[in-house]
């Protein structure tokens, strides 16, 4: 028998009069001291149970002879073995929630198992484990939460969508998004608006989550086939239970701003170092090109721009739910208003959300129900700067930094400074030079924005059979509808090429059903346990998208996008696809102790030309601990359980083109005729991508289930990866390029989740759950070798690197004696010869000379080429979650950290260029002045763009990615409810601090590790960071009460 | 007993759901062709979509980097009669300054887009070659494949005038990867270059009676300047005839170009509706197919372009082409700034560019056998010819008679006659290596009060004279590599 140590505190609080041989007593949550319903209470060795009731309390008859044990289970706590001798007393029986719940339901796809019965990987993460972790979308939640899952949030742009890499990089040119399942129907997760970006995943409530289950492995996620290869997000949205009504709302104010900022240069400071680099160039000293200008009081002007367009940004979070039901039907209502305003001047996110689901028991054997959402967003923003738009002028962040700091934001009567001579342009002051940047706040004030306007319908219904014991008959029917209003407005004081305004407005909308039908059938044959499924399932989808623009406004005074304006233009597209899949599945075991599961999918998709693909995955285990050999074993009670897992699949990836192995003609004009030329050339043999899987698997739960152990090695090789075969430009193919299946990458990596309780005192409680990923991306496979064309910028991708490599112009670093850089030619032994890069304005531009400065070099600047020059890609990943209890406070620490990868810095080199714009003060700081110098920046030269990077980006900008980050912090304190009268009706009252973003810890000098200027297209471009907005850090409070 | 009745309707019910969703999966379900486009096995269904493919030809060939702007920029660039005065890449700069290399911004573009109207052609060719019983009548099928020729050999004529070394200078000189057939799928990367001669013969071969015989005639009533007739035919192959200096023949193409006229300004050629009865073949632009590429862009005064006037040596600072009585030195704008002559304002629709680009028009067509008469000694022709054209642009107070002129004197005239009038047009690049000679800039220096020059490419160093072939076209049709 079990000894009741810790865990059990058995309270005897009366002295009954009699001896009685029925004991009364209640079950409670050791920790909230809530009463626990529906907790059962069994005699043992007997068949007398019971069940708690909606207080907590029971009443079991005590039968066989004393002692007798009760056994008290309930789902999401550690089983109870308590020895009582007589029921003269009534008891407590407090009870502590378990950590790893063997016995929790963890979503598998098309149905559910027990924890202790998964075999395959699958990272679950639920209620709990989020709670004190808020933010505005589910994928932010998973960070740092899951082993294996890379989520990286890559700036604040309004609306942006994470990176997420489920165990590496599984494609080259298809996304690698994972497939999200929510309650059972996979949801679109494309960003459809054309005017801001737009995170799909984001229209779900994170409030309304129960549960989050990451399939991993192909064993767990071949059941959604095609769709799985960059692994399964299963969402499990709350729904009412059988019980009091209860209700809970939850508040909360914070305060948003930019984790990181750098000083820019001030007035005085700008025209110093650019009228050096005049100097420097030999310009006349008696004919400065730049000069400062004084305001009326005669103050020299010097403009702050960064702290014009960054801002603390305010949110508001309500959220309302309501959930009950009894024994027939049960019920889930939630409403949700989220604000947000964003760290840049008129970025705002607005969110309404609302959900219902509910249950209904028809009979003993038809059951019902349905699970419908409904939300409304609105992103707005003026920053044009969308996916690393390094050259977009219309980017705040960039502009900010560039914007002159010697003359003003604002004339003396409030209009804004602007040029006389191109009046969309900032005036250029007592500067000789005119500048071709915005006045980056007359943009915003000039009425310039880009708006999207989400409507998004999420809701299913099915019918669930059970005609016979075992056999389950479900259909599901879901729909998934976004429909987008785009609109985007450019002002006649902004219009760049449109002087007179220009304005698009238009929808897209895209549709989606899905019908699954399964029938499931269960058999329990002595220690036998078979579940065979069997299913077929059909989705279409449809996208829309009209789209028009009005340009030149009829009055300039109704600067709207509705206004008349002179001239109309627009545009549309239909695309469609459709999917066909026949499902199944085989799951036995031998007494939770064997297991072999296989599962089976053939799916057919409209977009490809070989459509129908055949997936599985086949997956084994043993319960060594179950074992008698085991249990002999020395030291065996340190495993409480022990598990050993292996697994095989094929997965793929259905993120291709909706019309990927069509050749098409697209409609044109030519003289105001209409026109059909080539679309591009496709593959009309087009097959699927192809990921096959293996893992291996250790799971443990040690020490009493007190410290749990997860261990997984995968190994995937991805072949028939859709890529660009190149044609040559003089086969006028158009694109110069033909999809088809080409390619091969190779993933693999260890994973370790470790996690449990550090202390477990009644009063304090301190968990921590760790965990690591390493993991090692390959392209085993190119159609041409590389993939490297001016789309891919800074960035190339070859066979035997990981995607997305660092291909930047080799230097190193800062000649100390003539402030010159030193660049380093390649020569055919491999060795580097060192050349100093010397730009001079008017006289040829960048050249190479000799060390010395003086000669000129043998060497051009053709011959100065570019290189690998690092991994972008983390190399290793994870968190660290803390949970601390004490009494009634509870707070929630999670770092999040990342590394192995390279970053090319960017923006450093923007923010030292030598040309008529700004920069940083750390420039200024930081630049050649005199021989002996240590300098970070080259010698200032008048319009010099080579020596510090932008015209070629330098390997002297690359730095390390490594980093840790508090991602999330947060304190709450819940009040005794309990002994607050009961008129109140306040079940649980909970006040919260909680903070996101706090620090990063890193060697990086840019706003962020994390940041990806190309954030939607990451596969072949990553660790650039060009002038993009920096991370958002959220400090809130709030209040979540229930009745 | 009902429990069982009722178990056996549900179950029944979802057996009969399960039944539709198998059944529904015919492959009519999995077969989805995009609704806006048509796909390459339906392009010549109806006459309306082959109509509409012939003009997706054009549309090709109107490419913003090719003949919808990048010709005219190009060959103004390669010239003397503007000064590039930026260091923008993306504006020509090394185009100007001879030294377009592999990797220069504009020289992908320029190559591709020459090839995607040559395949567009040879596509739309070769399909109207192969079937039978298409819905269109048997001429316009000729006119059709004709016009498909014309694309393709104006297009090659283009492409080799910058990639290849003059054939006067050498024949054999090394031009452009050629494909006769189209490309319709993987597998035709490798093709040779060409030399220039193989190119001219091959365009003069296409050109047969036959095929611009198929083409609408000046007379007809089908005649439209901005589709391939058969004088757009015969101004190609006067100009090949030209660049193969034989002049004879040029002259013969030449008369045959009949029923035009000058219009009654060259201005006329560019304010709406951009046609007159000069335009020969022309790149219309519509409020919907505005011309980003249109020479507007960058030769106008619009936004400060850095493609300004020769005030040195070109051909405005010569006395002959700067009268005040010369209607065409209307064009030349002045810079408020500076009070210096500055732009040169043929296209000054900056914001809203809808001006025509006039690949030939008659006043070419009169040069041009101006030019070849005078080489093969007739001067009294070639004057006539020459006076035509200047009359038109000069009513009154010319300081000069040009039909008097003779030998070298007459040559100069008729050269920069050409200067004069075509400015702007990108017509100056050709003419200077079609006739081999140095591409000169002005100089820093001046003698005697004249700006010096000096000589930035020599039609003997390839490297210079000609753009290098872009890098990954070798890289991927690794023949291409000389």
């Amino acid at each position: 028998m079990r000894k009741i140590t810790l865990y059990i505190f058995f309270l005897i609080f009366s002295i009954g009069a009699a001896a009685q041989n029925v004991l009364k007593g209640r079950v409670i949550d050791e920790r909230t001291e809530e009463p626990i319903i529906g907790a059962a209470i069994q005699v043992k060795g007997t068949k007398s149970a019971t069940v708690t009731d909606l207080n907590g309390h029971f009443s079991v008859s005590l039968e066989g002879s004393s002692p007798y044990t009760l056994v008290v289970t309930c789902l999401g706590y550690i089983q109870q073995d308590l020895e009582v001798y007589d029921a003269g007393s009534d008891v407590d029986i407090l009870m502590r929630e378990n950590s790893r719940m063997l016995n929790e339901v963890v979503v598998v796809g098309y149905g559910t198992a027990k924890a202790r019965d998964v075999i395959s990987s699958i990272s679950s993460i639920n209620k709990d484990k989020l709670e004190g972790v808020t933010g505005h979308s589910v994928d932010n939640l998973l960070e740092g939460h899951a082993a294996g899952v890379m989520v990286s949030t890559t700036g604040s742009q309004v609306g942006s969508a994470p990176v997420i890499n489920i165990r590496g990089v599984a494609s080259i040119s298809s996304s690698v998004t994972p497939l999200y399942v929510v309650d059972g129907v996979p949801i679109n997760t494309s960003d459809i608006a054309s005017s801001t970006d737009y995170n799909p995943v984001a229209d779900i409530n994170p409030a309304d989550i129960k549960s989050i289950d990451i399939l991993k492995d192909a064993a767990a996620s071949a059941m959604f086939g095609s769709r799985a290869a960059a692994g399964v997000v299963i969402i499990t949205t709350n729904s009412g239970y059988a019980g009091k009504t209860k209700l809970t709302y939850d508040y909360n104010v914070g305060f948003n701003n930019a984790t990181k900022l750098f000083k820019p240069m001030n007035a005085l400071q700008y025209t110093d170092i650019k009228n050096r680099g005049w100097l420097n160039n030999g310009g006349d000293p008696e004919n400065l090109p730049y000069a400062t200008m004084t305001d009326k009081n005669g103050n020299i002007v010097s403009t702050n721009w960064v702290d014009l367009v960054f801002r603390t940004g305010i949110s508001h979070n309500h959220n309302l739910g309501i959930q009950g039901g009894n024994d027939k039907a049960t019920y889930y209502l939630s409403g949700s208003y989220t604000t947000k305003e964003g760290i840049t001047v008129d970025a705002q996110y607005d969110r309404f959300s609302f959900k219902g689901n509910g249950t209904y028991k028809l009979n003993k054997f038809v059951k019902l129900g349905f699970n419908s959402g409904y939300t409304y967003s609105k992103i707005h923003t003026a920053d044009a700067a969308r996916d690393g738009a390094l050259s977009s002028i219309g980017g705040l962040t960039r502009l900010a930094y560039v914007d002159l700091p010697n003359v003003p934001s604002h004339n003396d009567d409030g209009s804004f400074y602007a040029s006389e001579l191109a009046p969309q342009n900032l005036g250029k002051g007592n500067n000789a030079i005119e500048v071709f940047y915005y006045n980056v706040i007359g943009l915003i004030e000039g009425g310039q924005y880009a708006e999207s306007k989400t409507h998004r319908i999420l809701t299913n219904g099915y019918v669930e059979i059970n005609p016979l014991k075992g056999l389950t008959l479900k259909s599901l029917y879901g729909i998934d509808w976004t429909l987008v209003q785009n609109e985007s407005f450019n002002s006649p004081l902004h219009g760049g090429s449109y002087p007179g305004g220009s304005s698009s407005v238009g929808t897209s909308s895209l549709r989606t059903w899905t019908w699954t039908n399964t029938a499931d059938y269960n058999l329990e044959f002595k220690k036998h346990h078979f579940d065979i499924l069997l299913g077929v399932e059909a989705s279409e989808n449809k996208k829309n998208v009209v789209s028009r623009t009005g340009t030149t406004l009829s009055n300039r005074d109704q600067m709207y996008v509705e206004a008349p304006y002179l001239t109309y233009g627009g545009s549309g597209s239909i695309q469609e696809s459709s999917m066909f899949s026949y499902i199944s599945r085989f799951t036995y075991d031998w007494n939770s102790r064997y297991y072999l599961t296989a599962n089976w999918r053939r799916d057919g998709l409209s977009k490809l030309g070989r459509k129908w693909g055949n997936f599985y995955g086949i997956s084994g285990a043993w319960r060594i601990s179950d074992e008698a050999f085991f249990k002999k074993l020395p030291k065996n009670e340190i495993f409480e359980d022990l598990k050993v897992k292996a697994s095989y699949g094929i997965v793929g990836n259905a993120n291709v083109d909706w019309y990927a192995s069509k050749s098409v003609y697209s409609s044109s004009t030519y003289n105001g005729n209409v026109s059909y030329v080539s679309s591009g050339i496709n593959d009309p043999n087009l097959g699927w991508e192809q990921t096959a899987t293996t893992d291996f698997g250790l799971s443990a739960s040690l020490f009493r289930g007190r410290v749990l152990v997860d261990v997984d090695y995968f190994y995937s090789k991805s072949k028939d990866l859709i890529l660009e075969a190149s044609q040559a430009y003089s086969t006028g193919i158009v694109g110069s390029k033909i999809s088809t299946n080409l390619g091969k990458t190779l993933n693999k990596g260890l994973e370790l989740s470790i996690s449990g309780d550090v202390i477990r005192k009644k009063r304090f409680s301190w968990n921590v759950a760790f965990n690591i990923a390493f993991v090692k991306n390959k392209v085993l496979e190119l159609a041409d070798d590389i993939i490297y064309s001016s789309s891919t910028g800074a960035n190339i991708t070859t066979e035997g690197y990981s995607l997305a490599q660092l291909y930047t112009y080799p230097t190193d670093g800062v000649d100390p004696e003539t402030g010159r850089r030193v660049v380093l030619i390649k020569k055919a032994d491999g060795s580097y010869d060192r050349n100093l890069l010397i730009y001079k304005y008017g006289k040829g531009g960048a050249q190479l000379y000799e060390l010395d400065g003086e000669t000129r070099s043998n060497y051009t600047m053709s011959d100065w080429k570019p290189e690998i020059s690092g991994n972008t890609k983390p190399t290793y990943y994870g968190g660290l979650n803390n949970t601390f209890k004490y009494k009634n406070w509870d707070a929630n620490v999670n770092f999040h950290f990342s590394g192995g990868n390279k970053i090319v810095n960017g923006m450093r080199a923007t923010l030292s260029d030598c040309r008529m714009w700004s920069g940083t003060e750390e420039y200024y700081k930081n630049v050649w002045q005199k021989p002996g110098d240590k300098a970070k920046y080259a010698k200032p030269m008048y319009n010099d763009n080579y020596s510090n990077g932008t015209a070629n980006l330098i390997s002297d900008l690359i730095e390390n990615g490594d980093f840790i980050r508090l991602q999330s912090l947060s304190v709450g304190y819940s009040f005794k409810t309990k002994r607050w009268p009961k008129e109140l009706g306040i079940s649980s009252l909970r006040v919260y601090a909680q903070a996101q973003n706090l620090f990063c810890i890193t060697g990086y000098t840019g706003f962020d590790p994390e940041i990806n200027s190309y954030y939607n297209s990451a596969n072949l471009r990553s660790g650039l960071d060009l002038n993009t907005t920096p991370p958002t850090r959220t400090i809130s409070i709030g209040a979540n009460v229930s009745f | 007993m009902t429990k069982k009745i009722y178990r056996t309707i549900y179950a029944g019910m979802l057996g009969a759901a399960f039944a539709v969703g198998i059944t529904s999966c015919s492959d009519d379900f999995l077969d989805k062709n995009p609704k806006l486009a048509v796909t390459e096995y339906d392009i010549l269904a109806s006459e309306e979509l082959i109509d509409a493919t012939m003009a997706g030809v054009y549309s090709r060939f109107k490419s913003s980097s090719f003949a919808g702007g990048g010709i005219a920029a190009i060959f103004d660039n390669r010239g003397d009669d503007f000064a590039n005065t930026g260091n923008n890449t993306y504006a020509h700069a090394d185009t100007y300054n001879m030294t377009v290399g592999q990797n220069s911004p504009m020289n992908p573009g320029y190559f591709q887009s020459g090839y995607l109207a040559v395949n567009a052609a040879n596509t739309l060719k070769e399909a109207l070659e192969k079937h039978d019983n298409l819905p269109i009548s048997e001429s316009k099928r000729q006119q059709y494949i004709a016009s498909c020729l014309f694309i393709r050999d104006i297009s090659w004529y283009y492409l080799a005038q910058v990639y290849s070394q003059p054939y006067v200078y050498n024949p054999d000189s090394k031009a452009i990867p050629i494909h006769t057939e189209a490309v319709t799928g993987p597998g035709k990367n490798e093709a040779e270059l060409w030399t220039i001669g193989q190119i001219y013969n091959q365009i003069i071969e296409d050109l047969s009676n036959n095929t611009i015989a198929a083409l609408p005639d000046k007379g007809s009533s089908s005649f439209d300047s901005t589709i391939p007739t058969q004088p757009a035919a015969h101004m190609l192959l006067q100009r090949i005839y030209m660049a193969m200096g034989r002049w004879n023949d040029a002259i013969s193409e030449g008369e045959k170009v009949t029923g035009f006229t000058l219009s009654g300004s060259v201005a006329e050629l560019f304010d709406a509706p951009y046609h007159t009865n000069e335009n020969i073949f022309s790149i219309p632009f519509t409020n919907t197919e505005r011309g980003g590429g249109n020479p507007a862009s960058y030769i106008s005064s619009g936004v400060g372009y850095i493609d300004t006037l020769n005030t040195r040596t070109g051909i405005v600072s010569i006395p002959e082409y700067h009268l005040a009585t010369d209607t065409r030195v209307r064009f030349i704008k002045v810079d408020p700034a500076t009070g210096r002559e500055t732009w040169y304002e043929k296209y000054d629709e900056y914001t809203t560019p809808l001006e025509w680009i006039h690949i030939f028009r008659y006043a070419e067509t009169l040069l041009n056998l101006s030019e070849s008469y005078y080489n093969i000694g007739e001067y009294e022709k070639a004057a006539e010819l020459l006076y035509q054209v200047r009359l038109r642009s000069i009513p009154t107070g010319d300081v000069v008679d040009v039909r008097t002129l003779t030998g070298e004197e007459l040559k100069k005239f008729i050269y920069n006659e050409r200067r004069a009038e075509f400015i702007g047009e990108g017509i100056r690049g050709l003419d200077i290596s079609r006739r081999a000679e140095n591409f000169v800039h002005p100089a820093a220096t001046f003698t005697n009060g004249k700006w010096d020059t000096v000589v930035v490419a020599t039609p003997d160093n390839k490297a210079s004279y000609c753009w290098a072939i872009p890098s990954y076209e070798i890289l991927v049709n690794t023949s291409a590599a000389e």
